[in-house]
């Protein structure tokens, strides 16, 4: 009787300490209590924030969202809530409690895979204003703000085609070598590939960029085993667009003593010695300015394209140990500026690609 | 062959009805102490749950929606059992029954609605229950453990669909990693405009009921608990195991692929790559509190909807992550694994009556 006892109070003890490793994965998320009782501009305004539903931590889109609106809630005063889903079918139902309680003056959706849900729920709360963020619908009381992908990418590739022949350490000078690892082969990320194998082109017309598709933003292993393919394979520089198994690929520039590119937030710092730079989209200033606009009152809704023009995306190399030549520097950055004035244009398509290259021949500017 | 109601079945269900009510009490009150060591406040979490689940007619909508689907693994996870079969592999069947349904909607063959839904049903419920039949065919033929084969082929279903909706049958242009949409005459009649309510849920309840007869009334169904009381035993008596055990497989499985028949010819109507939160493996729960009776599965189901549907409002407002609602259900899971527990708090009750024969016993043990 008494043995069993034991065994039963040891069955509890197992029981609890298996819940307790249960939600020790789910915890430390509460930064964002609402600032209350100050002047800020936005004391009166309450935006809802819908992630997917991987929730905070992806070092993607999910955080960058996030702290962008805690970044306005800091300094402009508004309240801020946010929820993730369980799974992607339970969207148009976190959405939807949203906008019933109609006490959210904007509520911010990220990411590209709400499109069902928002698509049903814009309509049915007409008075309800949303922000959708990689979105392109045109929904009357939506602003959907896309990206273009091969403008975030176009810098870094430009890079890579001017370093990979040059003398830096971790380069290999004789070989034009460089390559771009996808996470999936959605049409939007495709396009980032292009970009960047526009740039790469641009700039060094015999170079060659490898490419491969990982067929997963979650799966670091098999992107470090790809990546280490590709430096064998003489590669100096990668490129992914990968979300999540991108750490593999700078886990792996690391092991074979290589350099590679970030994407998305400014990730220089998870490998300083070996990330030269970001093809940058500042999502966390794309909701930040969102917010402001709806102070100001020019929010507006609609399709808006977030490219070089506008200030969404670009290359940084801030955080980055990797000296870049000075000289490298000043070409990419007359690249951006013909960019920025509109002088040119990356194109997105495969198809276009070839045309491109032979319409636009780069010219070093002296 | 029915057995007739007898004074010890009742009192049978009457005490697996106190086990099943017991431990998921034990299980909310575990949970509030689990928040109250995350340094939440379980009142205000339950109240969210409560708000979230039943608080409004819309809530209680979302409610029924997430329970649709638990009634079907629910049902698939008991069916097997009642066979001593334990079918772990809910989510792949269901995975290969939103396809099928997927792929069978999305085909435009100009047919009316009474011919096209049920063949969208019968297509995906065909897929689900022939995967499932792998693992019964396995298991008859070669003795392979069903757990194993079950479990590891989750994850070859995952993958496979993964890669018929990223490739294959994703809609030139489509930003999501998803099918086509399912056709009007494929879906399943909305109960409520615009929400993921359907007719399915009607079909869930009519299986309830048929799965109950099947079992206590039919020759097959009695097969199946016979062989689940023992194989050998009904292997003597002339019952065809190996018949017996595929039979179970293709209905279990065909059952869990209605969950997915459900997501997407109701609530999502298409296959969307991540739709599930894991309803598969959902089912043990539900099964678990229903305590093996099929007619129960709903009301089970019922609880761990609102538990679901609650998670969402239990995130928007107390900033807990929606997987709190998986917390309970592993709880209850357990506590239902642990019928001497009950007993003890029963011989606790009891205790005037059976001192003496314990004090008799402790003196033995002495």
């Amino acid at each position: 009787m008494k043995r069993e006892g034991k065994k039963r109070l040891l069955a509890l003890l197992l029981a609890g300490a298996m819940t307790l490793s249960l939600t020790a994965c789910g915890g430390g998320d509460d930064k964002g209590d609402s600032s209350s009782g100050s002047d800020k501009p936005g004391k009166n305004i309450k935006v809802g924030l819908v992630i997917g539903p991987n929730g905070l931590g992806d070092k993607n889109m999910n955080d960058m969202s996030y702290e962008g609106l805690v970044k306005a809630q800091e300094e402009l005063g508004i309240t801020l809530d946010y929820a993730s889903p369980a799974s992607k079918s339970d969207y148009d139902q976190v959405q939807r409690m949203y906008a019933e309680s109609g006490e959210y003056d904007l509520i911010f959706l990220a990411g590209v895979d709400q499109k069902d849900g928002i698509t049903k729920v814009a309509a049915e709360f007409p008075d309800q204003k949303f922000r959708w963020l990689d979105g392109n619908v045109e929904l009357p009381n939506v602003n959907s703000i896309a990206t273009i992908w091969p403008q975030q990418t176009f810098l870094c590739g430009c890079l890579a085609g001017l370093a990979t022949n040059s003398d830096m350490p971790l380069a290999n000078k004789d070989k034009s070598v460089v390559g771009c690892l996808l996470g999936s082969e959605q049409p939007a990320l495709v396009e980032g590939t292009v970009g960047f194998e526009a740039g790469v082109r641009y700039t060094n017309p015999n170079a060659t960029v490898l490419q491969a598709t990982i067929g997963s933003f979650t799966d670091p292993g098999k992107a470090k085993e790809m990546a280490l393919t590709m430096y064998d394979k003489g590669a100096d520089f990668i490129q992914h667009i990968a979300g999540g198994s991108g750490l593999g690929v700078f886990n792996a520039a690391v092991e074979a003593n290589r350099y590679a590119f970030g994407v998305g937030s400014n990730q220089n710092d998870v490998e300083p010695d070996h990330i030269v730079a970001t093809s940058l989209k500042d999502v966390r200033n794309i909701s930040y300015n969102e917010v402001k606009k709806l102070i100001d009152g020019t929010w507006e809704p609609g399709i808006h394209e977030i490219g070089i023009i506008g200030g969404g995306t670009g290359y940084t190399t801030e955080g980055s140990n990797v000296k870049v030549p000075q000289e490298i520097i000043d070409q990419v950055d007359a690249i951006k500026k013909q960019m920025e004035e509109g002088k040119l244009v990356p194109p997105g398509q495969k198809s276009e690609l070839e045309n491109w290259l032979k319409q636009n021949v780069y010219q070093p500017a002296k | 062959m029915g057995k007739p109601l007898n004074k010890s079945k009742l009192a049978h269900s009457a005490n697996t009805a106190i086990q099943s009510v017991g431990a998921l009490l034990i299980a909310l009150i575990l949970g509030a102490v689990i928040l109250l060591l995350t340094g939440a406040n379980p009142l205000g979490a339950y109240g969210a749950i409560l708000k979230g689940s039943v608080g409004s007619m819309s809530a209680f909508i979302n409610t029924l929606i997430q329970t649709t689907p638990l009634m079907f693994t629910g049902l698939s996870y008991l069916f097997a059992a009642k066979a001593g079969l334990v079918n772990l592999g809910m989510e792949g069947q269901m995975l290969c029954g939103a396809m099928g349904a997927a792929v069978a909607g999305a085909w435009d063959l100009g047919l009316p609605k009474f011919v096209h839904l049920p063949l969208a049903i019968l297509v995906g419920v065909l897929a689900g229950g022939l995967y499932g039949l792998i693992a019964g065919l396995l298991k008859a033929k070669f003795g392979a453990n069903e757990y194993i084969v079950t479990l590891m082929l989750n994850y070859v279903a995952t993958l496979l669909m993964s890669y018929l909706a990223n490739g294959p049958l994703r809609p030139e242009g489509e930003i999501n990693v998803a099918t086509a949409p399912v056709l009007e005459t494929a879906q399943f009649t909305k109960l409520v405009k615009n929400r993921g309510l359907t007719a399915a849920l009607f079909i869930a309840v009519t299986l309830s009921v048929l799965v109950h007869f099947f079992l206590d009334r039919t020759k097959p169904g009695y097969e199946i608990r016979a062989v689940g009381r023992g194989r050998l035993a009904s292997e003597t008596a002339g019952i065809n195991i190996a018949r017996t055990t595929m039979l179970t497989m293709f209905i279990s499985g065909g059952l869990a692929a209605m969950a997915g028949v459900s997501m997407v010819l109701g609530v999502n109507g298409r296959y969307i790559e991540g739709f599930s939160p894991g309803y598969g493996f959902n089912g043990i729960a539900v099964s678990s509190l229903a305590s093996g009776n099929p007619l129960m599965v709903g009301v089970s189901a019922l609880i761990f909807g609102a538990l679901r549907a609650g998670a969402m409002v239990l995130n928007m407002t107390q900033r807990i992550r929606p997987e709190f609602a998986d917390m309970i259900q592993a709880l209850v899971v357990i506590f239902v694994a642990m019928p001497a527990l009950f007993q003890v708090v029963k011989t606790r009750a009891k205790k005037p009556e059976t001192e003496p024969a314990k004090t008799a016993e402790k003196k033995e043990a002495n």
